[in-house]
């Protein structure tokens, strides 16, 4: 990925990010059952969003690393 | 021995332990300005994620959050939601205002916007909505302190004693060891809270009910109105998707704007160790999962304490908990209070000294060093006697604090990325946006839709700065061109 694909793929995980954490995104899915790792779903949903963020953040970092140090992609 | 003595010896292991590493990391750093409050521009990974998390993570987190998902349900997703998204600005602005405080020798986030936009009104300003801002954030710890003392010592070690002895230990090493003891300390403390926030929270809910699933099963049946969002509000009605939906806007715009913790890029080795810290924040944030079982684990428990954010020490007594488990418990609470509470006094110091005095008066290296060791106690002492003696109402305090930070974010914005900017622009809205937030924490009644003081306040910051921008004369090409070159860095 290049530096500027991460950079466009940051500001869409952003927004997606704003959008599904609060209204109206978290409405979706926005209820107890089925629990996961027996959390509620709305509660294992906000988590997995953390781990999922975690990831977007290290592709990012890569890319923009890999950048800085002038390698080919 | 008795249950309550032994406790104590655990939580003075863990005072003495913290108290040295500090003494010992102050020892490795220069004794000017920059080594004081920048640890010499050197921390590394370690001590930058350990940084960040242990001052953003406060005796709020630890006793606050579960007294949120006790009391208003899963109202708590939005403090678990916030962190990852209000440092993610950072993965940008870090490094460019490292640049800069690299190549100008700022220090402080007031030094950096002033840089920009020169005005010494604007400097005393920052400084003045920082300390105002600092010294309830304080109060708060040195209380989470005093009541994590009082209840596990069932009173032997009083509130006042208990806050006593922690920011003793605190106001020490910070007054001697200054950004490094600070950072090292943090380390150590980050580790103990987080890992014994994952005990905790693993093992209450299996200790209680069963498991995690069995303990969600039971609130479902009988409170199933804590379990979907936004939950519940202060008075347990229904809290409305805009007061969440603001909330969670107004707490990720002013996260990284907390100057205290801004002024942390300017303690990072280099720019690839701030995006890093960015990157690895989540493994952070997710401490707070655990805490927020421990709430849950606390709704259907047999006896209720007087006040919400009390829950967890209160199960621990209740549950006839080993007293190594209850002392970690202590020491993790403490580590907590004190990580955030160490870089709130170090910060207010050095922000009084540099953007508050100094651009008024000349002084030398060692004179400014002295002075900022000196705020530390005051600082302390004025926090002390407020928290402790005073006893002032401290929720009402620290929601100003937030709806003020907030105003600090388009001044920072508009200095790294905004040519066309210019001071007065970045003053009258500094001013519309504090005085807007201020009145609609004084009269919440009035405010639109439950919209959090802190966006009604950035709206008004926002306008004001872009109309009188253009209004005034655009500042010198050069001027504004050289600063945002340096901290693009090419």
């Amino acid at each position: 990925m290049s530096g500027r694909s991460a950079r466009v793929l940051i500001v869409v995980w952003g927004i997606a990010y704003v959008v599904l954490l609060s209204w109206p995104g978290l409405t979706l899915f926005n209820r107890i059952e089925p629990k996961i790792l027996g959390m509620p779903h709305v509660m294992a949903g906000v988590a997995g969003w953390l781990v999922i963020s975690l990831i977007v953040l290290i592709v990012v970092d890569r890319a923009v690393s890999r950048e800085e140090t002038h390698l080919p992609d | 021995m008795e249950r309550w003595q032994l406790i104590t010896g655990v939580v003075l292991a863990y005072l003495a332990i913290t108290l040295a590493i500090g003494l010992m990391a102050g020892r490795r750093v220069t004794h000017d300005v920059t080594g004081y409050v920048a640890a010499d521009r050197q921390f590394g990974l370690l001590a930058m994620y350990f940084v960040i998390g242990g001052t953003v993570f406060s005796a709020f987190a630890f006793l606050g959050g579960p007294g949120w998902a006790y009391s208003r349900g899963f109202a708590v997703l939005y403090i678990l939601s916030y962190g990852v998204i209000g440092l993610a600005p950072w993965y940008f602005i870090g490094p460019r205002s490292a640049r800069l405080g690299r190549a100008r020798g700022y220090v402080t986030q007031a030094q950096l916007v002033t840089g920009r936009f020169p005005s010494r009104s604007l400097s005393l300003l920052m400084a003045a909505i920082a300390i105002t801002a600092f010294i309830p954030y304080v109060m708060i710890q040195m209380s989470g302190a005093g009541i994590v003392f009082e209840t596990v010592t069932e009173g032997h070690i009083p509130f006042r004693a208990g806050a006593a002895l922690a920011y003793g230990v605190v106001a020490t090493y910070v007054l001697f060891g200054g950004a490094s003891a600070v950072g090292w300390t943090n380390v150590f403390e980050g580790i103990l809270m987080v890992t014994v926030a994952w005990i905790l929270g693993l093992w209450l809910p299996h200790r209680l009910y069963g498991g995690i699933g069995p303990m969600f099963d039971r609130i479902a049946e009988t409170r199933p109105e804590l379990l979907t969002a936004p939950g519940l509000d202060a008075a347990g009605n229904p809290w409305t998707w805009s007061a969440y939906t603001t909330a969670f806007l107004s707490s990720a715009i002013g996260f990284c704007m907390w100057p205290h913790l801004f002024m942390k890029a300017f303690t990072a080795r280099n720019d690839r160790t701030l995006r890093r810290t960015v990157v690895l924040y989540p493994t952070f944030q997710l401490f707070l999962i655990p805490l927020i079982l421990v709430g849950f684990a606390g709704v259907l428990f047999p006896t209720h304490p007087e006040n919400a954010d009390s829950i967890l020490p209160h199960m621990l007594m209740n549950t006839g908990m080993p007293f190594a488990m209850v002392g970690l418990f202590c020491a993790g609470a403490l580590a907590a209070s004190m990580s955030t509470g160490d870089a709130l006094l170090h910060g207010a110091a050095s922000i009084a000294v540099e953007d508050g005095i100094a651009p008024f008066v000349r002084l030398g290296e060692r004179v400014r060093r002295h002075l900022m060791q000196a705020l530390v106690i005051v600082v302390g002492l004025v926090a002390y006697y407020l928290a402790v003696v005073k006893k002032a109402n401290l929720v009402a305090l620290l929601l100003t604090a937030y709806a003020f930070i907030d105003q600090l974010a388009p001044p920072v914005y508009a200095a790294l990325y905004w040519k066309r900017a210019t001071t007065a622009g970045v003053l009258s809205g500094l001013f519309g946006g504090m005085a807007t937030a201020v009145f609609f924490v004084r009269r919440p009644a009035l405010k639109p839709f439950q919209i959090h003081e802190g966006i009604l306040g950035l709206i008004v910051n926002v306008l004001l700065l872009v109309v009188v921008s253009y209004a005034t004369r655009p500042q010198s090409e050069e001027h504004s061109t050289a600063f945002i070159t340096t901290a693009r860095g090419r």
